[in-house]
């Protein structure tokens, strides 16, 4: 009874505060009453695990996919906890992520595409702004999520149709699978950062309620060499801190073995400064460049499971406010303030998610879905408000022939704003080679549409309203081997390839007027290749992970009008050629070690080149675990030697930098 | 074993001596040609300078960088050179950066500007830069490179022109602005005051003076197309408007208004290139360059033989090209240059 009370009163305290500061009251009373209702009656059924969660290091991957995807590792994700989803993906997976600076602006380059390429997947809602058509890693942050995965290519067609890279899906289990527990975690790190995560989960057979907080702020005050000053200089970033703070609230209900019934909602807060580039130090009139949003994000769905069959129906409503300033004061006496960009965009997106799913017969499985949404848009920067309305179709069928051949099909249908689009297929293939180990082979080939943003078809002035969508064809294909040798070597292999072709691609150019317009005029062409290796096992109390990671990827454009100036058959610009992933991670009776090294190769730029780089992390900690606690003491070096680089041209990195860091949780004892 | 290894070594210094002299860079002289200042795209940071020398056609691009270990900065506008001294306008970089024309070192930077558009001297303690939002001329020393001062004028600006001691400031950009665009103001440069302005069409974005002191001003009308664009023709003794020209299709947007180096003779652009004696009573009907599907950037004529060079910023997003002419239209070169060749600065 002691600990339900402390739940109460925990869930109370924090979601008063949060409507104390913002005034979102509803949510929070609501939150209030449920906790209380079925604090009431709970059984509290408490957990006695003592198993480290850290070192559990599952291989959750099915390796039989005909399609590549992969599970992020707990591990990974634990060790980049109070960090962003941008850090995560940059150190540990094949995606490029462009940052342009700590805090600031990440978007995404999957498999050599562009931004709106990749999609972002929340519990199967895409969050991609509407506008356009991308996400902004660094506002994500890796806490609010239980399980991330990645679908590469053609095969995100799986999941939603669009991501000619590929998506990252960020999934929440149900509150009612977990061991109820409390978990704070507190940061403190250099140039003023800190970063405070809480999460509260509580749970009887049939409720579940799981609460999590995020904050992150940093006056991101690093010093840098500017090398674009006469002379080069040391200089201390301005004008480029953050500040972020938001809420996950879940609340699930099972009222029997067949239904469940999940809300889940996501808000948060994000402001940020946006510092001058190297060369623009010394401007003068003062300039403020800065971005503030507020996103919510929310899902009510409901699942039938009856034997070998599931339904599943969903609805998410998505609300995204953005606000970008510029401005700068005159330089005579009264100094008045010039506001040269003052842009206001909101979004609202309703969205309906259903599916059945069916294994009907042995060794077939059939899945069968219809999506419905609606994107509307008010901004200052287009003329009136605009939107779009789309319905999609699709069904995927599975068939095993025998243990080791899998064929899947798959077929998406979708009308656009009344207009059909040509339909979207998949044919995928998967074989195990050898009948006594696990190594398969894999191939596929689809084609699938991203259609233009709304930007593209609506900015005032230059948009384009006959865009056509741009249309990828693909073809994947890889091997994997997965081996437990022993207890002491376990290894999991992939050797992937890909080839696809974009056409239609969208670029904004200058038109015959003075403004930039957007046309399908790139036709592009990405191939590459990705390898990876996972190793770990334990020998006595000694445990470790080893993983590493290479992509090549190359991306041309091979259009006519690329080839008449003479830039067909070049990488496009910031899509480094190589980039490659290492990890290590040992630890001994609690204590542990984890390095990590990050390269970036050469980045093409209009100009000059942008040069290799490689990062390496490193951290040292000490795990306590005791029946009611566990205690994660943590001291991290980040770019441990300090290496001076630029990511974007001219965006100042930050250079060795520490973080201390404590995370305690709170567990109940049965 | 050990003598082929110390061979080998001694070889590879030997070769590597070599190449570092090969590779030390000369005392380089830039001769007679011209500056062309290559704007880069906002915010990127890759502006750049180019010099093309008239006689060799020799072309050498991100001169700035190799001579200094520095870019140029965000969207370069405009060169202006005198005496010994190049003054290069940094836009969005707030920068003017000066340097010694002969060989493009770096001699010093006025700093804390707004939004810096063009340069001007007035005399050896003076000079003033114009700026498209601080809604006045910052005064700086072209000597000792500080910000002496500002001259409010309530409203942006843009091209300068200096006859006698009175300085000519065009309002071109209609942007945030409350005043209309439509006015060249005249500035007493003793008192570092306005004392009145001339009405001219909407948008002036280029002017020159002639031999007889007249200005000339080229208005495009106005970026909505306000207004058909006009070329104004203006006595500056008795502030007086001698003729205005008027082109026929307001969709039209002519720029880059220049004179040849006697002062007798206008260009601009306008799809072509167009040229006209300064005593015309009319438009010229017929280009001297045709665009034949080009779309001109900027344009510069020499003063010395009058070749014209045309910029071409293709894409904007990869590096410009400018072409050179005579001045009866026959073309000469063709070079590659950086990114949008915004400017150019006649070295003599």
């Amino acid at each position: 009874m002691l600990h339900t009370c402390i739940f109460l009163v925990l869930s109370f305290v924090v979601f008063n505060l949060i409507v104390l500061k913002y005034g979102f009251l509803l949510p929070g009373i609501i939150a209030a009453c449920f906790v209380f209702v079925h604090n009431v009656q709970a059984q509290m059924i408490y957990d006695t695990l003592l198993l480290d969660e850290l070192e559990i290091i599952a291989i959750k991957n099915d390796y039989s996919q005909t399609i590549k995807k992969t599970t992020l590792d707990t591990l990974l994700k634990s060790d980049l906890a109070n960090l962003d989803l941008g850090e995560l993906l940059a150190a540990y997976t094949p995606i490029f992520i462009k940052s342009y600076g700590r805090g600031a602006l990440a978007t995404a380059s999957f498999r050599g595409t562009g931004a709106s390429h990749t999609q972002v997947l929340w519990n199967d809602f895409q969050i991609n702004s509407p506008m356009l058509g991308q996400v902004d890693f660094s506002q994500v942050p890796n806490s609010f999520f239980d399980e991330t995965e990645l679908y590469y290519g053609g095969g995100s067609l799986m999941k939603s149709s669009g991501a000619l890279g590929g998506s990252v899906m960020l999934k929440n289990t149900s509150a009612i699978v977990s061991n109820p527990h409390i978990v704070f975690e507190q940061a403190l790190g250099s140039f003023q950062s800190l970063a405070t995560n809480a999460r509260i989960l509580y749970n009887n057979s049939k409720f579940g309620s799981d609460t999590r907080f995020a904050y992150q702020s940093s006056e991101n005050n690093f010093k840098y060499t500017n090398i674009a000053v006469i002379p080069h200089e040391e200089m201390t970033q301005t004008n480029a801190a953050f500040e972020n703070i938001g809420f996950t609230q879940q609340y699930s209900y099972q009222p029997s073995a067949a239904h469940l019934i999940t809300i889940n909602s996501w808000n948060q807060w994000n402001r940020r400064d946006i510092p001058p580039i190297m060369p623009n130090v010394h401007k003068g009139g003062d300039p403020q460049e800065y971005q503030n949003g507020f996103f919510s994000r929310n899902i009510l769905s409901w699942n039938y499971h009856k034997n070998n069959h599931r339904f599943e129906i969903k609805t998410a409503y998505l609300f995204e406010d953005q606000n970008y300033y510029l401005k700068t004061t005159t330089n005579t006496d009264s100094a008045d303030v010039v506001t040269l960009i003052d842009s206001k965009n909101q979004t609202n997106s309703l969205i309906t998610k259903s599916k059945f799913e069916s294994n009907f017969r042995k060794g077939y499985s059939i899945t069968v879905g219809l999506d419905l949404g609606l994107e509307r848009v008010n901004s200052n920067n287009y003329q009136g408000y605009r939107g779009r309305n789309t319905i999609g179709l699709y069904v995927i069928l599975l068939k095993n022939f025998g243990d080791r051949l899998k064929i899947n099909f798959l077929i998406r249908s979708e009308i656009i704003d009344g207009k059909f689009l040509p339909i979207m297929p998949l044919l995928g293939v998967n074989y195990k080679l050898l009948k006594n180990e696990n190594l398969f082979v894999r191939g596929s080939i689809s084609r699938n549409y991203h259609l233009p943003t709304l930007n593209d078809l609506y900015w005032y002035p230059g948009g384009n309203e006959s865009l056509e969508p741009e249309q990828g064809f693909e073809a994947d294909g890889g091997i994997n081997f997965v081996k437990r040798f022993n207890k002491v070597v376990s290894i999991i292999t992939d050797l992937g390839v890909y080839a696809s072709r974009i056409d239609n691609w969208i670029q904004w150019i200058p038109s015959d007027f003075r403004y930039w317009s957007p046309q399908n005029i790139a036709e592009v062409y990405a191939r590459g290749v990705e390898l990876s290796l996972h190793m770990n096992g334990s020998i006595k109390r000694f445990s470790y992970k080893i993983f590493g990671e290479y992509t090549y990827t190359k991306t041309t454009n091979e259009s006519e009008q690329a080839k008449e100036n003479g830039i067909s058959g070049k990488q496009l610009i910031y899509i480094p050629e190589h980039t490659a992933n290492g990890f290590v991670y040992g630890s001994f009776s609690g204590y542990y070690l984890s390095w990590s090294i990050n390269y970036i190769g050469e980045r093409k730029t209009i100009k000059k080149p942008l040069p290799a780089y490689s990062l390496n992390n490193i951290s040292i900690g000490k795990r306590w675990f005791r029946s009611r606690i566990d205690i994660d003491l943590r001291f991290k070096v980040n770019n441990l030697f300090g290496v001076e680089y630029q990511a974007i041209q001219w965006r100042a990195m930050p250079g060795r930098n520490f973080e201390l860091n404590i995370k305690l949780k709170i567990k109940k004892v049965k | 074993m050990r003598k082929l290894v110390t061979f080998t070594i001694l070889i590879a210094v030997v070769f590597s001596a070599c190449k570092k002299e090969e590779t030390k860079p000369q005392e380089n002289v830039l001769n007679d040609g011209v500056f062309i200042v290559n704007q880069g795209n906002f915010t990127a940071g890759n502006a750049t300078l180019s010099y093309y020398e008239t006689a060799s056609g020799k072309l050498v691009n991100d001169l700035f960088y190799d001579v200094n270990n520095v870019p140029l900065g965000d969207v370069a506008q405009s060169i202006t050179i005198d005496g010994d001294l190049a003054f290069i306008v940094i836009n969005n970089s707030g920068i003017v950066y000066v340097i010694d024309r002969k060989t493009a070192e770096f001699k010093g930077k006025i700093t804390q500007l707004t939004s810096p558009r063009y340069f001007l001297k007035i005399n050896d303690q003076k000079a003033y830069v114009s700026d498209l939002v601080s809604n006045s001329i910052s005064i700086v020393n072209p000597t000792t490179y500080e910000n002496t001062g500002v001259i409010p004028v309530n409203r942006s600006t843009e091209s300068m022109v200096l006859i006698d001691d009175k300085a000519y400031v065009a309002h071109w950009s209609g942007y945030l602005q409350a005043l209309k665009n439509n006015k060249v103001l005249i500035i007493d440069t003793e008192q570092d005051i306005v004392i009145d302005s001339i009405e001219v069409g909407v948008e002036p974005n280029s002017m020159i003076v002639d031999n007889d002191k007249n200005l000339w001003v080229l208005c495009s009308g106005g970026y909505d197309n306000e207004e058909i664009p006009s070329l104004w023709k203006i006595n500056t003794q008795n502030k007086s408007v001698i003729k205005k020209y008027e082109f026929d299709d307001i969709a039209l947007n002519p720029a880059s208004l220049d004179g040849n180096g006697v002062g007798d003779k206008l260009f601009f652009l306008n799809n072509g290139v167009y040229s006209m004696s300064v005593s015309d009573e009319s438009l010229p009907e017929n280009p001297v360059i045709e665009s034949n599907g080009k779309f001109f950037y900027t344009m510069g004529i020499d003063p010395q033989n009058s070749d014209i060079y045309l910029s071409d910023a293709l894409d904007y997003t990869q590096n410009g090209l400018v072409y050179r002419y005579d001045a009866t239209g026959n073309h000469s070169d063709s070079l590659e240059a950086g990114i949008i060749p915004g400017a150019f600065g006649f070295n003599y």
